[in-house]
């Protein structure tokens, strides 16, 4: 594909990540990070993320199954679950946390209260890795990083 | 020793060379955090938990800034560090940092004897302020 056309279209798809609202303002503050010495530090601490995010979700997996009365440890996965997800600027993610949260605070748990923050955790995912793939091919100079 | 040493060549402008504790039993978080410290020429050290973050102090290292993290382990474990640091004499400058935005939160993390509260995520333009107001008093 033509690199000014894949400028573009990556430009595209990172404007509908925040128009569709998978992703907020505090994903222009990780771009801001990235320089000659880090040219790729948003994927990186993406991926990071991403790691650190599955081994939660096991971890809340299991206390699910084991222990789904003791609403203080759900509780306390699911801020370190925000609290990342709100940094990497996850918006709908830390959204779909807050409600799941709330619930622990009512001791009100079902599964498919955790259901649906596991798949929104995936959808981002694919959505992010489907992005870095095609920022990959345009290159670090030539990223398009503006805020809006 | 607990903790990493993370520096960089010197970025910006502060006048003095600075010297942070990032408590957070989150890597990730960590990483983010060592980052933009990083790039304003902040020598920055992580530690997981409150035990690491105790024997930074023991060892005689000299802060002028903590990060604590409020939900480690357990949902209070900065509250607790913040009072433990305070307790023994640190006079660092110590920022907690929590998911919770309720006022409630904010006093329990003051009362400790944090400076400051910010809720996450934190912000750079916030975290440059803090370290130039402490760059200045130096």
């Amino acid at each position: 594909m033509e690199h000014s056309n894949l400028k573009r279209l990556v430009t595209s798809m990172k404007q509908n990540l925040f128009d569709q609202g998978y992703l907020d303002e505090q994903f222009y503050e990780l771009e801001n990070l990235e320089d000659d010495i880090s040219p790729n530090f948003v994927e990186e601490v993406v991926n990071t993320y991403f790691k650190h995010s599955s081994r939660l979700m096991t971890n809340i997996e299991r206390a699910l199954e084991t222990n789904p009365g003791d609403f203080h440890k759900l509780d306390s996965y699911m801020q370190q679950f925000k609290g990342s997800s709100s940094s990497i600027g996850a918006s709908k993610l830390k959204n779909e946390c807050l409600q799941f949260h709330e619930k622990c605070e009512q001791e009100n748990i079902e599964g498919r209260s955790f259901q649906k923050v596991k798949s929104e955790h995936g959808i981002l995912k694919q959505k992010l890795e489907a992005y870095f793939q095609l920022l990959r091919q345009v290159g670090p100079g030539d990223r398009a990083t503006s805020s809006n | 020793m607990a903790g990493i040493w993370e520096t960089y060549p010197n970025a910006l402008s502060l006048k003095h060379k600075l010297r942070a504790l990032v408590v957070n039993d989150s890597k990730f978080e960590q990483v983010l955090l060592v980052a933009v410290l990083s790039r304003v020429g902040v020598e920055t050290l992580v530690a997981d938990n409150e035990k690491e973050a105790l024997e930074v102090i023991q060892e005689g290292v000299i802060l002028d800034l903590i990060i604590m993290d409020r939900e480690m382990h357990d949902l209070d474990d900065g509250i607790h560090a913040t009072r433990k640091l305070r307790a023994m004499g640190v006079t660092a400058k110590i920022i907690g940092i929590s998911t919770e935005d309720m006022r409630e939160a904010e006093l329990e993390f003051l009362n400790a004897g944090a400076d400051e509260y910010l809720t996450k995520p934190v912000k750079k333009e916030k975290l440059m302020s803090i370290l130039e107001e402490i760059d200045n008093k130096i």
